[in-house]
């Protein structure tokens, strides 16, 4: 008798289905349409945002950094004062648990070239165990990466066009032959250097050939760094931080003390004398730990006086330029080997760094760290190897702002689908109003032949449900066909990351590719077809609520 | 005080360089530089006219100061107008009528070019005088034009000081810096100052034109010209206040 009932329904639903056919396809076109879009743009944010977070831990970051805790509450203003030593000690004991480590000291400066200025951040970076835990350095789009105990630098493609450094992509008419022309020293490195480009007379341009080889551009780099294009100047300041020998009496007694807590106050107050003839104060404490706990009370203070900035000029050569597919590491950046910068005319760094980069050996580079990368396992690893003073953290901590910014904007874009979502839902709401109100006096006559209201409303609610399953079902195959080229290929933005400086949130420099979301896929279809036949409940109410008689009257 | 120490210090300078004859000691003749840059209080209008990369800017100022502690100046030239800045100790304030708040000029903003002239703010915010900074040697003697200049050798005492080495080309007859030079730690030249003008100013040396180059800036140089300087006269402590800053 059930089975009997449910056919009538289903055989009911459907033939009602053909019998408004026009009704019917807009409606199904609409769910279709609404569930391909959300399908899509959800796989497209998917993808975009898993590759964003690969790219961060395999050309940023790594899994965690240590750093010191003083250093990781000030990481924005690249305090290199804060930079700590014997880095090798925990490095090995990283290694016992596991893991790979790169030292790195991080520092802010301007880079000069021949042609112009550009204020860049500079990672001084050990070449070896760089290559081994982060990937930008497979990506050189010409040169080689720097060389341990030289002072080269490779630098982001973005700032080397711009201070016309490396091999230039797309010169301009008068660049190519000022500067590349004119830097052959015979014929043959002219005719060489011209037939690596090719000429697009309507964009005033050159463009370097694509079928340009590793061999040729090699040629073409000695030929250019002959000329001195890639001779550089880093400008920059070496922060140092020292107790002041001398501090003036109103800066003693304005400026210092009243930045100080009171434990602070009196170290400060034992460590200094006021001159009785010169009213100024004068260091007289010698005990170096006591000198080192007096430094770190003035650094907390931020007190000027115990921070100085010494100018430092290094001469440099550009020896690669990196187009990753990481923005980040094509813009305002520059590599170079850490221990060219330890003396005087480095950074007088005597062996000091300001973090330790951290990737469990042999982690995928197609997945995210897992717990196993946690701060906390991490932490746990190393117990007391683990300085006091020093802090794990994870790769989350350093790209928190841009986590929010992209979960803002998912959010934003969701809100957007699900209102086009909502839309056509109410399409189909307004579709079925349309189709009960005519068939008021068809439910009418149904009823007065002994159908049931249950079995009425499962009949309407069965024909709603039929038009959200055939959309869904298009919708979610439009959806997979339009992901297959979208995840295989994806979108090139490449051009427009170039125009905006290489930082448009994303951390996606080329090509923005969608990722399979399989349970949003399923669940799509799934809340398509369910709420199609919950819009088919109000009007088939409504038209339930009429006395029989009057149903059968209605016109 | 400060009276005592600048008349033992231009007495100390005075006696071995005032005739300018036989080769001074190198610590006097620097005693002498610092002796004459200190004074209680300056006032004075002036114009920063900075050339670069073949443009030409003129800003113009009126300044105050106590000392080397205490400074304000406030420009007002159209494009700054109501641009202040106040300097108290090692601190520079900064204030900008376009956003009508006060910023503190601290860590590496203070190596950035002060209103795009060739001065970086740390330049003008030294306080303690060269000969508690520097061990002084004597170079020798160089003709700048038709003036026999003794050169200063400046090597920074301690590791911490912003240009570890400068040198100095002294007047051997009026004790004018003719010309200065900055230097990195690794020996590179920053910087360069050349005296254009000199005047006595209530009978103290006083460079009234200068002009400095950032050798990093390509095609620039500010000239730094001093007008109705007057020394000397009190001024009030609120003159140096947040509150005339932010007003």
């Amino acid at each position: 008798m059930k089975n009997n009932a449910f056919r009538t329904v289903g055989s009911i639903s459907l033939r009602n289905l053909a019998r408004h056919r026009v009704k019917t396809i807009i409606t199904t076109v609409a769910v279709a349409v609404s569930v391909c879009l959300y399908i899509v743009t959800d796989g497209w944010l998917y993808g975009v945002n898993l590759d964003s977070l690969r790219n961060i831990v395999s050309f940023e970051i790594g899994a965690a950094k240590i750093q010191t805790k003083a250093y990781f509450n000030k990481k924005d203003d690249l305090p290199m004062y804060e930079a700590f030593s014997s880095w090798e000690t925990i490095s090995d004991a990283l290694a016992d648990a596991g893991y790979d480590s790169a030292p790195r000291f991080v520092f802010s400066g301007t880079l000069h070239s021949r042609t112009g200025t550009a204020p860049l951040v500079f990672n001084a970076v050990d070449p070896y165990r760089e290559e081994r835990l982060l990937r930008y350095t497979l990506y050189l789009e010409s040169g080689r990466f720097p060389r341990p105990g030289t002072t080269e630098l490779a630098l982001g493609s973005m700032v080397a066009d711009k201070l016309r450094v490396g091999i230039p992509t797309r010169p301009k008419k008068t660049e190519y032959t000022a500067e590349l022309l004119s830097a052959a020293s015979d014929k043959v490195e002219e005719d060489f250097i011209a037939s690596l480009y090719q000429e697009r007379p309507d964009e005033g341009r050159l463009f370097l050939r694509p079928d340009a080889t590793p061999g040729d551009l090699d040629r073409l780099w000695d030929i250019l760094a002959r000329s001195g294009r890639m001779e550089v100047r880093i400008s920059t300041v070496i922060d140092i931080v020292a107790a002041p020998e001398t501090i003036r009496k109103d800066r003693f007694e304005e400026d210092l003390l009243p930045s100080l807590p009171a434990s602070g106050r009196e170290l400060v107050l034992a460590s200094y004398e006021q001159d009785p003839l010169l009213e100024d104060y004068f260091l007289v404490e010698e005990d170096p730990d006591v000198l080192a706990v007096l430094l770190r009370i003035m650094t907390n203070a931020e007190y000027p006086g115990a921070i100085r900035h010494v100018n430092q000029l290094i001469d440099a050569t550009v020896v690669g330029v990196i187009n990753s597919p990481n923005p980040k590491t094509n813009a305002n950046i520059a590599f170079m080997p850490l221990d060219s910068l330890q003396g005087e005319t480095g950074l007088m760094l005597e062996g000091k760094v300001t973090e330790l980069l951290i990737r469990a050996v042999g982690a995928s580079d197609a997945a995210l760290p897992g717990k196993a990368e946690q701060a906390e396992t991490i932490r746990s690893a190393l117990g007391p190897s683990l300085p006091e003073g020093m802090v794990v953290e994870g790769w989350r901590s350093y790209v928190a702002d841009y986590i929010a910014a992209s979960n803002g904007d998912n959010v934003s874009t969701r809100i957007m689908i699900i209102f086009l979502f909502i839309l056509s839902f109410i399409g189909i709401a307004n579709t079925m109003l349309m189709a009960v109100l005519e068939r008021t006096k068809e439910i009418g006559m149904m009823r007065a032949l002994g159908m049931t209201d249950g079995l009425l409303l499962t009949t309407y609610a069965v024909e709603a449900g039929f038009i959200g399953l055939i959309g869904a079902a298009i919708g979610v195959t439009l959806g997979c066909l339009i992901n297959i080229p979208m995840v295989n290929t994806g979108i090139d933005f490449s051009a427009m990351a170039q125009e905006m400086g290489g930082d448009f949130g994303y951390r996606i420099s080329t090509s923005f590719r969608s990722a399979w979301n399989i349970p949003v896929i399923i669940g799509t279809a799934v809340v398509a077809t369910v709420l199609s036949a919950l819009m088919a409940l109000p009007p088939t109410l409504r038209a339930l609520r009429l006395p029989v008689t009057e149903s059968l009257r209605f016109e | 005080m400060k009276r005592i120490l600048v008349i033992f210090a231009c007495a100390a300078a005075l006696s071995g360089v005032a005739t300018g004859q036989s080769a001074p000691n190198a610590a006097d003749l620097l005693a002498r530089v610092d002796a004459n840059e200190v004074y209680n209080t300056i006032t004075y209008k002036g114009k920063m006219i900075i050339e670069y990369q073949g443009r030409r800017y003129v800003k113009e100022m009126q300044a105050w100061a106590k000392g080397n502690n205490d400074s304000f100046v406030e420009f007002f030239n159209p494009e700054d107008r109501g641009t202040k800045y106040l300097k108290k100790g090692s601190r520079l304030y900064v204030y900008s009528p376009d956003s009508e708040q006060v910023m503190l000029i601290s860590g590496h903003l203070l190596k950035e070019s002060m209103m795009g002239s060739d001065l970086s703010y740390e330049d003008t915010i030294e306080n303690e005088r060269l000969s508690a900074r520097y061990t002084p040697v004597l170079a020798g003697t160089e003709v700048l034009g038709d003036l026999k200049a003794w050169v200063l050798d400046l090597t920074a005492r301690n590791r911490t000081e912003s240009y570890p080495r400068r040198k100095l080309w002294i007047d051997a007859v009026t004790g004018d810096v003719l010309r200065y030079e900055l230097y990195a730690l690794s020996g590179a030249k920053l910087k360069e100052y050349n005296l254009v003008r000199a005047e006595t100013i209530d009978g103290r040396r006083f460079p009234v034109e200068s002009e400095m180059r950032d050798l990093l800036r390509k095609d620039s140089r500010t000239v730094f010209v001093m007008d109705q300087v007057v020394l000397d006269v009190p001024i009030a402590d609120s003159v140096f206040s947040m509150r005339n800053l932010e007003r």
